[in-house]
């Protein structure tokens, strides 16, 4: 390209960096200097982010919301990949993508309305146990945290990895199966190695649709739920409640700052690999 | 040109975060922000205005349009957030200490003067947070128990702290407690004022230190338990009511004959009663312009004047003012013929000066942080449901506070 078309090119993303630039960069780099000053205005350094640390409510949300995602993620690459496994070698499994792909364009409200009527103290779960339970007030909330967002979320999970797994050639098995490889060996050494682009991709998605749970929550158990289940969209919304533009501000350039991060290391160790030269 | 959208995105939000609301000057126009509209505000605004020539009041009662606190709550905040909003702002339904820890109301002591003699102080005082007065009640009502002569004859001494309650409980097993006419009172609700009432024990909000997960919350949970289907008791916290105490008690309670003696309030072990405020809650803004003329029209309305007025309907914090009320309460219903056989101007003088005495015990606010509120009363119901354990729900509760207070 040269620099004449690469002056004309310039022009056609203007309209969309206009954009992004008046509402998020803008507003974000502005935010910054909330974070820098009390609420009277005066310049404070770093001491709101001091006092964001010093919280105990910040502190448990960003635990809860690692804890959260070192077990949901796993499990909602894990699962569809065992599903899409089982679905790949079956011919007429296009039924079952549907059924897994549904709980993804199903509205919040009615997810949480589900989940509700399962588990609220006169719901399914505590009818069948013959308890009277509120299970979402209890330290039961977390699993079912994972499960209300595991079980929305595979589906897309799953369409991504049968596309990868279609991708992989049948001969590759064939000659494994051949030279004498196991079924066990045969997934570890093709299946997971020629998948690993999409599993970054379901990685990716995954991540960033963890923090999306948070609609479900709220709705499930309100804005302050049960501690196990208390978030850091929970700390962010509450801040946001509360017009405290100052811890709001130095939570969201600290959550900005680690997603980032993450994800920067993400796409190093993605470039890093073969498919990702690619 | 990487470099100069840079520099363009970073000019512009320098720019942009320059944008500052500009400062108002001085001016005899007062804004009000009041909550729920309020015929004695109307009438106050008016007086004043008639009282100083060129001042105006402009008064908007946000309730009429966005009928609940949320939304109410949401509009002061943003305003006082971005440094706009009424140079009075009505706090009743606001939790005005986190607006006092961000600075964005004044402190009225020095501005507003509180005559010690003049108001129940004990009242005015309960606002106090962080040494500071932000914000000053014109009113107040409260709730008492009230019972007939045959009970009080029978327990002239009876203590209605929770463990004066389970003893009465004990000593009379097939009676209901309280056998007042009025509406009963759920389990909920009461173990929630027992709270309310040990509130500074459970709840440090300067310090944002809370200590519920003890042997006194579940206690206090496991007894109310004991109470179950015992506990009808007669309310009279509403309003107008209390006015006219201080005249009609004698004809007021279940048979008669009753008189302040035998009204009692609930009680913690240091004998302190729970109040509540009705209505306006004047605070003001500090950001406001006019912060003198708003100290002034607040003097006004705790002024004799001002609290003597018809329609400030719950009693005034002003004694003066109360005790002229009742005089005219008095007045009206000797001339409608409906005062209380043998009861005089001599009485009324004698029931205003025990009213005064009684009311000295009042000195805790009720909790208005609907938050707080929220949390404790569903751990409440959750156990008095059978959903989860005292044990569990101190837990619970004690998480929940925990987390709001250090946000």
């Amino acid at each position: 390209m040269n620099k004449s078309e690469n002056r004309r090119s310039f022009w056609f993303i203007v309209p969309s960096l206009l954009g992004v630039s008046l509402f998020f960069i803008i507003p974000f780099m502005m935010s910054f200097s909330y974070a820098t000053m009390d609420s009277g205005g005066s310049f404070v350094g770093l001491d709101n982010f001091r006092n964001l640390f010093a919280g105990d409510a910040f502190r448990l949300a960003a635990m809860n919301t690692f804890k959260f995602m070192a077990v949901a993620i796993p499990l909602n690459i894990v699962i569809p990949l065992f599903i899409a496994c089982l679905l790949n070698k079956t011919v007429r499994g296009g039924w079952l993508k549907t059924v897994f792909m549904s709980p993804l364009v199903i509205p919040s409200a009615c997810v949480a309305f589900f989940f509700q009527s399962l588990f609220m103290s006169n719901g399914l779960v505590s009818h069948i146990l013959g308890v009277n339970t509120d299970w979402l007030q209890t330290s039961a909330a977390f699993p079912i945290a994972v499960a209300v967002y595991v079980w929305k979320n595979m589906g897309f999970n799953l369409v991504l990895m049968l596309a990868g797994l279609a991708n992989i050639p049948k001969e590759y098995y064939e000659w494994a199966s051949v030279d004498g490889m196991g079924s066990t060996r045969a997934f570890f050494k093709i299946t997971l190695v020629y998948l690993t682009p999409t599993l970054f991709i379901t990685f990716v998605m995954s991540f960033i649709n963890s923090f999306k749970v948070f609609r479900e929550l709220y709705m499930l158990a309100g804005s302050y739920p049960h501690e196990s289940i208390y978030m850091l969209q929970h700390y962010m919304n509450n801040q946001f409640s509360a017009l405290d533009y100052q811890n709001l501000s130095s939570a969201a350039f600290v959550i900005t700052a680690v997603i980032a991060l993450l994800v920067i290391a993400l796409f190093v160790v993605d470039k890093k690999s073969e498919f990702g030269e690619g | 040109m990487k470099k100069i959208i840079l520099s363009l995105v970073i000019l512009a939000s320098l720019a942009l975060s320059g944008c500052v609301a500009n400062p108002t000057k001085p001016s005899n126009e007062l804004s009000i922000a009041a909550f729920m509209d309020s015929e004695f505000l109307r009438s106050a605004a008016k007086k004043y205005e008639d009282a100083h020539d060129g001042v105006t009041i402009n008064i908007t009662f946000y309730a009429g349009e966005e009928r609940d606190v949320p939304k109410y709550s949401q509009i002061v905040n943003t305003a006082l957030m971005s440094g706009k909003g009424e140079d009075i702002i009505d706090v009743s339904t606001i939790t005005w200490t986190k607006l006092a820890e961000k600075e964005k109301l004044l402190d009225l002591n020095g501005l507003v003067i509180l005559d010690s003699t003049q108001y129940y102080q004990n009242v005015l005082d309960a606002f106090i947070y962080k040494d500071r007065r932000y914000a000053i009640p014109l009113c107040f009502t409260f709730e008492t128990f009230l019972f007939d002569s045959a009970f009080t004859e029978k327990e002239p001494s009876a203590d209605f702290t929770i463990d004066g309650l389970l003893t009465l409980a004990k000593k009379y097993p097939d009676n209901r407690l309280f056998n007042g006419g009025g509406a009963g009172m759920g389990q909920t609700t009461l173990a929630y004022k027992l709270f309310c009432l040990d509130f500074g024990n459970y709840l440090d909000i300067e310090t944002k230190k809370v200590n519920v997960d003890n042997a006194q919350f579940i206690s206090l949970l496991k007894n109310i338990q004991t109470l179950a289907g015992r506990l009808e008791i007669e309310k009279r916290g509403d309003t107008s009511l209390i006015r006219q105490y201080l005249v009609y008690s004698p004809a007021m309670t279940s048979n008669g004959t009753t008189d302040y003696a035998n009204m009692f309030f609930m009680t913690n072990e240091a004998g302190q009663a729970a109040f509540n405020t009705f209505g306006f809650l004047p605070a003001i803004n500090a950001n406001s312009a006019n912060k003198e003329l708003a100290a002034d029209f607040i003097q006004y309305l705790l002024s004799q004047e001002i609290q003597t007025s018809p329609e400030l309907i719950s009693c005034p914090v002003n004694k003066d003012a109360a005790a002229e009320l009742a005089k005219l309460v008095f007045r009206d219903v000797s001339a409608g013929g409906y005062a209380p056989d043998g009861f005089d101007d001599n009485s009324l003088e004698q029931n205003i000066e025990k009213f005064n005495k009684l009311t000295e015990r009042l000195s805790l606010v009720q909790n208005t942080d609907r938050f707080i509120s929220d949390f404790v009363t569903a751990e409440m119901e959750r156990y008095f449901q059978g959903e989860e354990s005292a044990e569990q729900a101190a837990k619970n509760l004690q998480s929940r506070l925990n987390t709001y207070l250090t946000e």
